[in-house]
């Protein structure tokens, strides 16, 4: 008994451990391919704030991590990092905030639709900004930070996103998000500010992409709209959620490890394949895995000690311990 | 002063106006029921009541208060609490959970645990099955589940609307049983149902509404003597 209730914790423990040692013992590629799973797992989970507790697919995601990219870019060298990486997260809670008033009253495929609708717009003011206004087509970034400080900077707002929302899928108004995911008018006769409250999740989601890219433009020291806006990324953000299981907190841990590691052993060598890849895996999780890989991880026998691991954070065991 | 009044209520519902200057009045204490036959207008004015649909005129009156322009949630806050048609729980949510969610209101936080042992001891079934999602439970166990969760907010006014729809004839004596149980606890409900006979044994007040029209109103009893009326309007 008592051994069992220190497995969770020393497993967490060391997993926290090796990551902090990967860029002093990794390969510079290992310690870069690591850091783009941190960053997929960061901004899914952020992503799941909204989408997986309330329902509203949101395609804008992407959008948030270009205009963090973007505005680091534009202040890089005026204002010391650690900051440039708090406003860009903050300015995207305000971007948030604002567009989501309006936004979120729309439901179904129609929000889906304009959240992507929205991200575009946001593209293209900017093309037109860069091109007609600063007669540039992107920003090339120098003295950019060393590989291992910006691998310590997403990986504390990975940690950041995971943890925020664990606390929220405990608290009262993760109950309340769940519920209106449900039944969203039942919800509101039940004295829930259903508008209120996705507006906080939304504000809550952004704040992560926000932050992730800005750390991101510096490792790509050269951005364009067209690529930190690229609907692509909010595709694959979706795409990665889903294949992990949107209704695990752990899901997106499961999700951008598997699709980070097919992408890099087939990216390389064969960039079409990759994307039909891409396209067959959604396919076969809409048809045969609804729950993700995490759902199917919760209903086949794993070694105890793996299950234990993931118990302490997936959802529908934790919720019946409660 | 009735505890809720409602004052010559026109709601428009999809383009079409489904209520006409509806008013009646629910006094503190009582089951006051809305009888009638399909689409006479009674679902659409416990949901205006509840604050889901807006009137295009006409007014609310809560413990003396105007509450027409309040939003669902606010009114829950006052006091309102509305049990929906086809009880509405949330099926991926445990029992618990789904009971949780009816004590959201700023104004319950507090008491939640005291409510929560409260609903147990009304619905013992509901605490056998407190950490099954609720989408498991019978028809009977998910209308236990819909009025347990209504009394977490711990209403002044609780609403039902048609709460035995759906339920075998066991199961529905056992509701009566209970709505009238609820109300002695000085609960205030207003109720909406189908099953006329026990509606009218149960309730101190009736109106009838007929296409979006308050036709009849009196007590449940006299009601239930006049045969006349229960031909003419309610088919019995």
């Amino acid at each position: 008994m008592h051994m069992q209730a220190y497995v969770k914790p020393v497993a967490i423990a060391l997993i926290m451990l090796s990551l902090l040692l990967v860029p002093q013992f990794a390969t510079t590629y290992t310690t870069s391919v690591i850091l783009n799973i941190l960053m997929w797992i960061g901004l899914v989970t952020s992503w799941l704030i909204l989408a997986g507790f309330t329902g509203y697919i949101s395609l804008g995601h992407g959008a948030f991590l270009g205009i963090g990219a973007y505005f680091v870019a534009s202040y890089w060298q005026i204002l010391p990092f650690p900051i440039l990486i708090l406003l860009s997260g903050l300015i995207c809670v305000f971007v948030a905030a604002v567009v989501g008033y309006p936004v979120l009253r729309v439901k179904g495929p129609y929000f889906v639709i304009l959240t992507l609708g929205l991200s575009e717009f946001v593209k293209y003011s900017l093309v037109y900004y860069e091109v007609n206004i600063r007669g540039t087509v992107g920003r090339i970034l120098l003295r950019t930070p060393s590989l291992e400080n910006l691998y310590y900077w997403v990986l504390v707002i990975c940690l950041l996103s995971i943890a925020t929302a664990y606390l929220i899928k405990r608290s009262r108004f993760g109950l309340a998000l769940m519920s209106i995911k449900d039944d969203e008018d039942a919800a509101e006769a039940l004295g829930v500010n259903a508008a209120l409250a996705k507006w906080k999740a939304f504000a809550i989601s952004a704040f992560f992409p926000g932050m992730i890219g800005a750390v991101m433009a510096m490792r790509w020291t050269y951005i364009d709209p067209y690529t930190v806006f690229n609907p692509m990324m909010s595709f694959q953000v979706t795409i990665t959620a889903f294949l992990g299981g949107i209704a695990y907190v752990h899901g997106p841990i499961i999700g951008a490890t598997m699709l980070t590691l097919l992408s890099q052993s087939l990216w390389a060598r064969y960039p079409n394949f990759y994307m039909i890849a891409l396209g067959v895996i959604l396919i076969f999780i809409v048809m045969f895995l609804p729950q993700g890989l995490a759902g199917l991880l919760s209903k086949i026998n794993v070694p105890g000690f793996i299950k234990d691991v993931f118990k302490n954070v997936s959802s529908p065991e934790r919720r019946k311990e409660l | 002063m009735a505890l809720l009044e409602v004052k010559s209520l026109n709601v428009c519902y999809n383009g079409i106006q489904a209520l006409w200057d509806v008013s009646f009045s629910v006094e503190a204490g009582t089951i006051t029921a809305l009888v009638g036959s399909n689409s006479s207008g009674k679902s659409t004015t416990m949901n205006t009541v509840a604050g889901l649909l807006k009137p295009a005129s006409g007014s609310i009156l809560f413990q003396g208060e105007a509450v027409t322009t309040l939003n669902a949630y606010q009114r829950v806050e006052k006091g309102i609490c509305l049990v929906p048609e086809g009880r509405r729980i949330f099926p991926h949510l445990t029992v618990k959970e789904n009971l949780e969610i009816g004590s959201y209101v700023r104004r319950c936080r507090k008491h939640m645990r005291y409510s929560l042992e409260w609903v147990y001891e009304l619905f013992p079934r509901l605490k056998e099955r407190n950490n099954q999602a609720a989408g498991t439970l019978s028809g009977g166990e998910q209308q236990m589940l819909a009025i347990g969760r209504g009394l977490m907010s711990e209403p002044t006014l609780l609403m039902l609307d048609e709460p035995s729809i759906g339920l075998a004839p066991v199961i529905v004596n056992l509701l009566f049983d209970l709505i009238v149980g609820i109300n002695s606890k000085g609960v205030t409900i207003l109720m909406v149902e189908q099953n006329l006979q026990k509606t009218l044994e149960i309730a101190q007040k009736v109106y009838v509404l007929e296409t979006g029209k308050i036709v009849v109103e009196g007590r449940g009893e006299e009601l239930l003597c006049c045969d006349d009326i229960k031909k003419a309007y309610l088919g019995m």
